[in-house]
């Protein structure tokens, strides 16, 4: 009849033109046509049926199935459908942008609104990782949410299991590590699974395991699953099925769960229905897994059993510290780097060797730090000139002399309290930076070191601020002033001549003293002097002023002036010092102006601006530990939130330190007769050293976490430590270590002034000697003090730390770090030293690179065993004069030294009974 | 892997395909072929019985073993996959005789072919009732033909069809929508026909 190609074409046409009209058209339109051409009335009509019949089932099948080909959001084209999963189907895809294949997983649309599920993809795109198949990004067709991820080219572990029935043992730890391993990386960066299960672990064709569908998996939070039917039961931990959140420790009773399945073939409760199941969980205790297969490894037995513990608390601590433990996961810290999670303090404890120390390192490292010690011991008489001082009178001796120097400058005054201490003599200072001979203990006017003391009728409290808050509260000569009536000050030569005096009358009278006798009591000879008119002012009212000028036979080339002030006859005020030029008519010609030109003037101008660069740099430090605290208490927050911080640590750390600020008060004072200035001191100190502890915690809870996870390895022994276990060796190791380094610091320090006099160079003798003195003024400053020596290492060291952690989170290369922590503390250090020309090398390089050498490979508890010996080295008045009043502190500074290294030694050598590996292991287990 | 050689070649003759001299597309054929067969024969040693072959995901693969992408846009990707939709019918064909004929061992079971095709006649299909179905529409259209092929083998987009069938989309998805009324209710008369065991009617008698 017709040609068929001529009828299908005819119907084509009629069928497209009528296939998008209403029925009511369609029908209308073909019972025109009926008579004309019945048969292609027939055809179309059925074509049509069978059209509206495919529409609507595509409508229903396309809402979830996307052709091959297909491509979408311009980007991904669908190569094949790989399953339908839980929340939708996954696809092969290909991205057309990076040209790389990727999985494409549609999510069901309810998600898409919550913005929950980008927000959870923003984290969990954050997480690489060998063992984690990476989230790339999400994106929306249709109205419909998609993630796309990482294509995984294998099999996953449900079907696998389904296939092999079992993993073989070795097999079996390695996916336990790998599983963990992902996990924990996850799981640093905040992420929750929420969804393990084998589905959802694919195993590449390397055999390597990716736990896929990181926290998108929702439903298992807070959803109870008999009602709502949200997920499979048979991988939620029971505090889950109980309404609870998902935690890190869900996960790991999942991670259980996958374990004892992949190793034995079986899921480990009998149980039928979801109610059934939930009740299992909740109160079923596994078989181990030992039961079903003969040869498992213990240790994943006992991994495994302690993920499926019913209570959270019960479980491993974190997913990493299983990944660790498990043979074959190799050091524990490199793996924490590796999955880039902070390791929790416990696995810093654990992590790292024994620490054990050999006998023959042992006696080496011992004899370094004798031989150190005892080098610095014999040269510090010649670097720090204590000795040529003349300090031969004790304290109390020199306390007594003004006492009796006051009465023979006419003052009968009422002593309530006392106070007496050591400072430099400025004027001294200055002649030996200008490479003069070094001051005369013989000579009046002319000791580096000079005895002050007061006494006062009324209690002397110390009142400076500054003083108060960071200087420890001690009274020192001009702190508080010198202003209550019938008090006085006297600076005193140590051959015990009068070198200053400051005195407020009371309104006792005394008979008239002559000034020469006030000449007399500071060893100068009137024969020798002039006197002359001069523009000094004292303090205090006076009546008559004068000034003499001369020299002291003891050094004829040093020209002096003393200035007496009196005041009814007696004398309010002296004071002695160099007098600015040699030629005393000169000087009367001389102007100011040309004061500052002399070498003098100068040098005088450069150590002003020095020090008010120090002060200024002060001000800032002040200011940059406020910002500081506002920047801390956030992180700390933060951190404790998280459960990142070292709470255990910063509670012990802030105990300690403040204890010790504490402890420090009750020894060196200043303590009071007067019972309200002693009660409110004590508010005072106990005040301080509970925001001392409260700064403390705060910086160490916010700090800490991210040292520990740049620098794990530094914080090994200082945790051990901290957490209770000063037995154990590598405690001991850090100690001694530290002993030695230590000791080699104050050796380059006592070189460092020792140096530039051996090569004639200027220099500034810069002393600590008046404080070494201070410090071994009484038993009690003693003691205090080593305990203040003792903190104040602690804050150094960490301290130290933070710069060298802040320079590693800028280079990320630890070398790099080291490097600039040596530029810096190079350049800081060397301020502080005797002469550029020598100090740059000794107390800056040396010092600052053996620092960070010692921080990095030796670790934070050496350095702080470091610095404390080292200060005990520096700060306790070292001398090789058995007889001096001082030489038992100088002592206790080096038997402390001494001891300190043994000590550690000893703990290194020979630690507690147990074996140091098995010690280890058991707390490990243990403890989490 | 891919002969390096077979792998420049394709690209090149893809590239001046795309140069505007569609004539050398059929150049591609051998090439095409060699690498569709290895590769379905490999999944059939790798994969379960269980499984169905997805012929477009196949024509994909082969496509990024042979043709450096970097060389190639997207009209030379659409001829690529109209000369694999040719092929991989034709190797589906013989390989559904084949097994017809010798009844050796193994072989896929199942086809799984475009999704939207599927639900229409109901999952998997017998290849050679595809193949009868797609040789009669040949006889009655074979520019609607050539348009069933790329989409059940090559796995094109409707744009793509249009391309290589020289069509607007429009006209193509015309072509399609028809074509998808006509299969379904060509094979509702077949499975009809083998119900009642007597020979398929005719529709255009």
């Amino acid at each position: 009849m017709t040609d068929p190609v001529a009828r299908h074409e005819r119907a084509k046409r009629l069928f497209l033109d009528l296939c998008d009209l209403p029925l009511a058209q369609r029908a209308e339109r073909l019972a025109a046509l009926r008579d004309e051409d019945p048969d292609l009335v027939d055809e179309v009509g059925m074509l049509l049926g069978f059209h509206d019949a495919e529409a609507k089932e595509s409508d229903v099948k396309s809402s979830i199935e996307l052709a091959p080909g297909t491509v979408l959001d311009d980007r991904y084209r669908v190569v094949a459908r790989l399953g339908r999963g839980g929340m939708g189907d996954v696809y092969r895809v290909d991205d057309l942008v990076l040209g790389e294949p990727a999985a494409l997983k549609f999510l069901r649309p309810d998600l898409a609104d919550s913005g929950h599920l980008r927000r959870e993809v923003r984290v969990a795109r954050q997480v690489t990782h060998p063992n984690v198949c990476r989230v790339f990004d999400v994106g929306e067709v249709d109205g419909r949410p998609y993630l796309t991820m990482e294509w995984v080219d294998g099999e996953d572990l449900a079907s696998l299991l389904q296939r092999i029935g079992r993993l073989p043992t070795d097999r079996g730890v390695a996916l336990a590590r790998q599983l963990a391993a992902g996990l924990a990386a996850a799981h640093a960066r905040g992420v929750l699974h929420r969804d393990l299960k084998p589905a959802n672990i694919l195993i590449d064709p390397d055999g390597r395991a990716k736990i896929a569908d990181f926290g998108i998996a929702e439903g298992a939070a807070g959803a109870d699953p008999l009602t709502l039917g949200a997920g499979t039961p048979a991988y939620m931990a029971p505090e889950l099925l109980e309404g609870g959140a998902p935690s890190p420790a869900t996960d790991l009773y999942a991670l259980g769960l996958v374990l004892y399945e992949s190793c034995t073939g079986q899921y480990p409760f009998e149980a039928l229905g979801r109610r059934e199941l939930a009740r299992a969980h909740r109160v079923q205790k596994p078989a181990p897994p030992s039961a079903h297969v003969d040869e498992l490894d213990p240790r994943l037995e006992r991994w495994i059993l302690r993920c499926l513990e019913k209570d959270p608390e019960d479980r491993p601590a974190s997913a990493l510290l299983v990944a660790a433990s498990l043979p074959g996961g190799g050091d524990a810290l490199d793996l924490a780097a590796a999955v880039g999670a902070t390791p929790s303090p416990e696995l810093v404890a654990a992590a790292g060797g024994g620490g054990r120390l050999d006998r023959r390192p042992a006696i080496g490292l011992g004899l370094t730090t004798l031989v150190l010690t005892l080098a610095t011991l014999l040269l510090a008489p010649g670097a720090r000139r204590l000795d040529d001082a003349g300090l031969d009178q004790p304290p109390e001796v020199m306390a007594a002399r003004a006492g009796d120097l006051l009465a023979e400058l006419g003052w009968d005054l009422e002593a309530g309290d006392r106070a007496w201490g050591y400072l430099e003599n400025p004027a001294a200072l200055t002649w030996m930076q200008d490479g003069a001979e070094p001051p005369a203990s013989n000579a009046p006017g002319a000791s580096s070191i000079l005895f002050w003391y007061r006494q006062s009728p009324v209690a002397l409290i110390a009142s400076d601020l500054e003083n108060l808050v960071f200087g420890r509260g001690q009274v020192g000569p001009w702190d508080p002033p010198v202003t209550a009536a019938g008090s006085a000050l006297l600076l005193m030569h140590p051959a015990g001549w009068l070198d200053h005096l400051e005195v407020r009358p009371d309104d006792s009278t005394g008979p008239a003293i002559a000034p020469e006798v006030v000449l007399a009591a500071a060893g100068l000879d009137p024969e020798r002097l002039v006197k002359r008119p001069t523009d000094f002012v004292p303090d205090t009212f006076s009546d008559a002023r004068a000034a003499w000028r001369g020299t002291t036979p003891q050094r004829p080339e040093l020209q002096l002036e003393a200035t007496v002030a009196s005041a009814e006859g007696r004398p309010v005020a002296f004071r002695l010092r160099p007098a600015p030029s040699v030629d005393p008519e000169a000087q009367d010609a001389a102007s100011a102006d040309d004061l500052g030109e002399t070498d003098d003037g100068v040098e005088h101008d450069a150590t002003d601006v020095l020090w008010s660069v120090i002060e200024e740099t002060e001000e800032w430090f002040d200011l940059l530990a406020i910002v500081a605290l506002f920047v801390a208490l956030p992180l700390a927050r933060e951190n404790l939130r998280l459960g990142r911080g070292d709470r255990r640590g910063a509670r012990r750390l802030a105990a300690l330190l403040a204890g010790a600020s504490f402890v420090e008060w009750l020894m060196s004072g200043p303590h009071f007769r007067d019972v309200s200035a002693e009660w409110a001191t004590f508010h005072e100190r106990l005040g301080q050293a509970l925001v001392e502890a409260a700064f403390v915690w705060i910086f160490y809870l916010a700090v800490e976490p991210a040292v520990r996870r740049r620098l794990p390895h530094v914080l090994i022994a200082w945790t051990r430590l901290i957490r209770g276990r000063p037995r154990d060796p590598l405690v001991g190791r850090g100690l001694a270590v530290g002993a030695t380094f230590g000791a080699g610091w104050a050796l380059v320090e006592q070189v460092d002034l020792l140096l530039p006099r051996w090569l004639g160079l200027d220099h500034w003798p810069l002393s600590v000697a008046s404080l070494q003195l201070d410090f071994a003024l009484d038993t009690g400053r003693l003691a205090g003090t080593v305990v203040l020596l003792g903190s104040n290492a602690v804050y150094d060291a960490v301290f130290s730390l933070l710069i060298l952690a802040l320079l590693l989170a800028v280079t990320r290369r630890p070398w790099l770090a080291a490097i600039g922590y040596t530029a810096l503390f190079t350049a800081l250090y060397s301020l502080q030293g005797a002469a550029p020309e020598v100090s740059w090398a000794t107390v800056g390089l040396i010092v600052a690179a053996t620092e960070s050498f010692l921080l990095l490979r030796f670790g934070l508890l050496a350095f702080a065993a470091a610095a404390f010996s080292f200060s005990l080295l520096r700060y306790l008045p070292l001398t090789t004069d058995l007889d001096a009043w001082y030489a038992g502190a100088g002592f206790l500074g080096v038997a402390l030294t001494l001891a300190l290294g043994a000590a550690g030694l000893a703990t290194a050598s020979f630690p507690g009974s147990r074996p140091a590996t098995t010690g280890t292991r058991a707390r490990t287990t243990s403890t989490l | 892997m891919t002969d390096p050689a077979s792998r420049s070649r394709a690209t090149q003759i893809l590239s001046e395909v795309e140069a505007g001299d569609p004539q050398r597309a059929d150049e591609l054929m051998p090439l095409v072929y060699d690498e569709l067969r290895s590769l379905a024969a490999r999944y059939l040693r790798r994969e379960s019985p269980g499984h169905t072959l997805q012929p477009t995901a196949l024509v994909h693969e082969a496509y990024l073993r042979l043709i450096d992408q970097n060389r190639v846009e997207w009209q030379g990707r659409t001829h690529f996959f109209a000369v694999g939709a040719r092929i991989m019918h034709r190797l589906l064909i013989d390989h559904g005789r084949n097994r017809k004929r010798a009844k050796r061992g193994g072989g896929w079971m199942r086809v799984t072919l475009s999704p939207d095709v599927a639900s229409l006649i109901g999952g998997e299909v017998d290849l050679l009732v595809v193949h009868e179905m797609i040789t009669r529409l040949e006889t009655l259209d074979p520019r609607q033909a050539k348009l069933v092929k790329l989409r059940f083998y090559g796995g094109l987009s409707m744009a793509e069809i249009a391309e290589v069938l020289g069509v607007s989309k429009r006209t193509a998805e015309g072509d399609w929508t028809h074509a998808k009324a006509w299969m379904a209710r060509h094979l509702a008369t077949v499975a009809a026909g083998r119900q009642e065991a007597k020979a398929p009617p005719s529709s255009d008698s």
